[in-house]
C-alpha cells in the first residue's frame, strides 16, 4: 500500500511539474549548446594557409636568402592572444636543412602581423609569447585573410661555407592559446 | 538524375576538390584544437662555387742575381662540392699568358709558378700557363678560410739566378699573375 501511494505520489508529482521541468530541461540544453561553442572557442587556437618554401637555387652567396609568406593564425581568446614554438629537422629541432650530409641553418622569424619583411626570431623549441591575432574565423574565411608572416632567412654567411647539393628540411609551427 | 547518381558526382567532386586543395598547400595545416600544429616544407639548392682569397702582391725588391728569388705565400682557396676538390688555372700578362715580367721595351723576364693544396709550403707542382692543375683539395670550409688558421693554400713564384743576371739594374719589372680556381 505504501508502494503503491508512493508510487501514485509520485505520478501525481511528475505530472504536476512536468511542464516546468521539461522547460527546464530545454532551457539548460539550449544554454549548453548555445555557450559551448564560445566556452570552447576560448581554448582554441589554429594555424592556417602556410604554404611550402622553396628558395630555388641560390647563386648569389653575397646576400641574405629570405622568403616570407602571411598566414591565418586564430586564437579563440577573448584577448585574442596566443604563443607560438618552431622547431626543425636538425639535431634537437634544430632550424637546419640537409642534403643528406651537411646541415644548412637558417633562421625564423614571426611577425603577429600580415606583410611583415622582418619580424620576432624564434628561437627552436622556445614559446615566443604575447602575440595577437586578428582572425575573426579560425580559417580567415571571415575578415582578415591573414594576420600574421613566417619569414625564412638563410644567411649569406652560411651560404658561404655551405655544401654545394639539394637541401630540404621540414618546419613545424605550433601555436596556443595565451 | 536520382539521389544515389548525384551523391556520387558529389562524391567525385569532393574528392576532385580536396586533390586540388593538396596540389595547392602542400603544407600542413593545423586543426583546431588547444593547440595547432601546423608544417611547412623548405627546400633550396647551393651549387657548386669556389672562391680564391687571401693573395698577396709579390716584391722581389734588390734580388741578388747570384741566387733564385722565391717567393712563397699562403692563399685561399675554398670548394663546397661535396669532396671540395677544385683545380687551378694561372696565366701571365706576357705573350700568350707566358709567365713574364716587364719593363718597357727591355726583354721579358720568365718567372715560374707552383701551387700546392696546403698552406706553408716552400715546394708545389709547377703550372703551366694556361693548364688547369686539376686533384686539389681545399681544407676550408668557410669561403674565406675564416675556419683555418694558414689559409688552404701556398703559392710560389720564383725567378732564376740566370733569368735575374738578364735583368737591367734599377728597371722596374712588372707583371701580373691571375689565378682561376673551379669546382671539380
Amino acid at each position: 500500500m505504501a508502494i503503491d501511494t508512493a508510487a501514485t505520489g509520485t505520478t501525481k508529482k511528475w505530472g504536476g511539474r512536468l511542464p516546468s521541468r521539461f522547460f527546464g530541461a530545454v532551457a539548460g540544453i539550449w544554454l549548453l549548446t548555445a555557450s559551448s561553442p564560445s566556452v570552447a572557442q576560448e581554448r582554441f587556437v589554429r594555424i592556417s594557409g602556410l604554404r611550402d618554401i622553396d628558395f630555388g637555387l641560390i647563386a648569389n652567396f653575397n646576400v641574405d636568402a629570405v622568403r616570407s609568406q602571411n598566414l591565418c593564425a586564430f586564437s579563440g581568446r577573448p584577448n585574442l592572444g596566443y604563443n607560438v614554438r618552431a622547431f626543425g629537422t636538425g639535431p634537437s629541432g634544430a632550424f637546419t636543412l640537409s642534403n643528406g650530409v651537411d646541415r644548412l641553418p637558417y633562421e625564423v622569424q614571426w611577425a603577429g602581423t600580415s606583410g611583415q619583411n622582418i619580424g620576432l626570431n624564434l628561437t627552436a623549441n622556445v614559446v615566443r609569447t604575447g602575440l595577437i591575432s586578428s582572425a575573426a574565423q579560425q580559417t580567415c574565411s571571415n575578415g582578415p585573410a591573414t594576420t600574421a608572416t613566417l619569414i625564412i632567412l638563410i644567411r649569406a654567411a652560411a651560404l658561404q661555407s655551405s655544401a654545394g647539393g639539394a637541401y630540404n628540411g621540414t618546419l613545424t609551427l605550433v601555436v596556443a592559446p595565451e | 538524375m536520382n539521389v544515389s547518381t548525384l551523391g556520387r558526382h558529389l562524391s567525385v567532386l569532393l574528392l576532385a576538390s580536396a586533390a586540388l586543395s593538396g596540389t595547392a598547400h602542400a603544407a600542413g595545416q593545423g586543426n583546431l584544437g588547444a593547440t595547432s600544429t601546423g608544417t611547412v616544407t623548405i627546400n633550396a639548392s647551393v651549387p657548386q662555387q669556389v672562391r680564391i682569397s687571401g693573395l698577396s702582391d709579390v716584391n722581389f725588391i734588390n734580388a741578388d742575381p747570384n741566387l733564385e728569388a722565391a717567393n712563397a705565400q699562403n692563399v685561399c682557396v675554398w670548394s663546397n662540392n661535396a669532396n671540395r676538390r677544385y683545380n687551378i688555372v694561372a696565366s701571365g700578362s706576357g705573350t700568350s699568358g707566358a709567365f713574364t715580367i716587364g719593363s718597357g721595351t727591355l726583354p721579358a723576364i720568365p718567372y715560374s709558378v707552383e701551387w700546392d693544396d696546403v698552406s706553408g709550403a716552400t715546394t708545389g707542382t709547377a703550372l703551366a700557363t694556361g693548364a688547369a692543375l686539376g686533384g686539389q683539395t681545399s681544407a676550408a670550409t668557410k669561403s674565406l678560410c675564416q675556419d683555418l688558421t694558414a689559409e688552404s693554400a701556398s703559392l710560389i713564384v720564383r725567378i732564376a739566378s740566370a733569368d735575374l743576371q738578364d735583368m737591367q739594374a734599377s728597371a722596374a719589372y712588372t707583371g701580373t699573375l691571375t689565378l682561376t680556381v673551379a669546382p671539380e
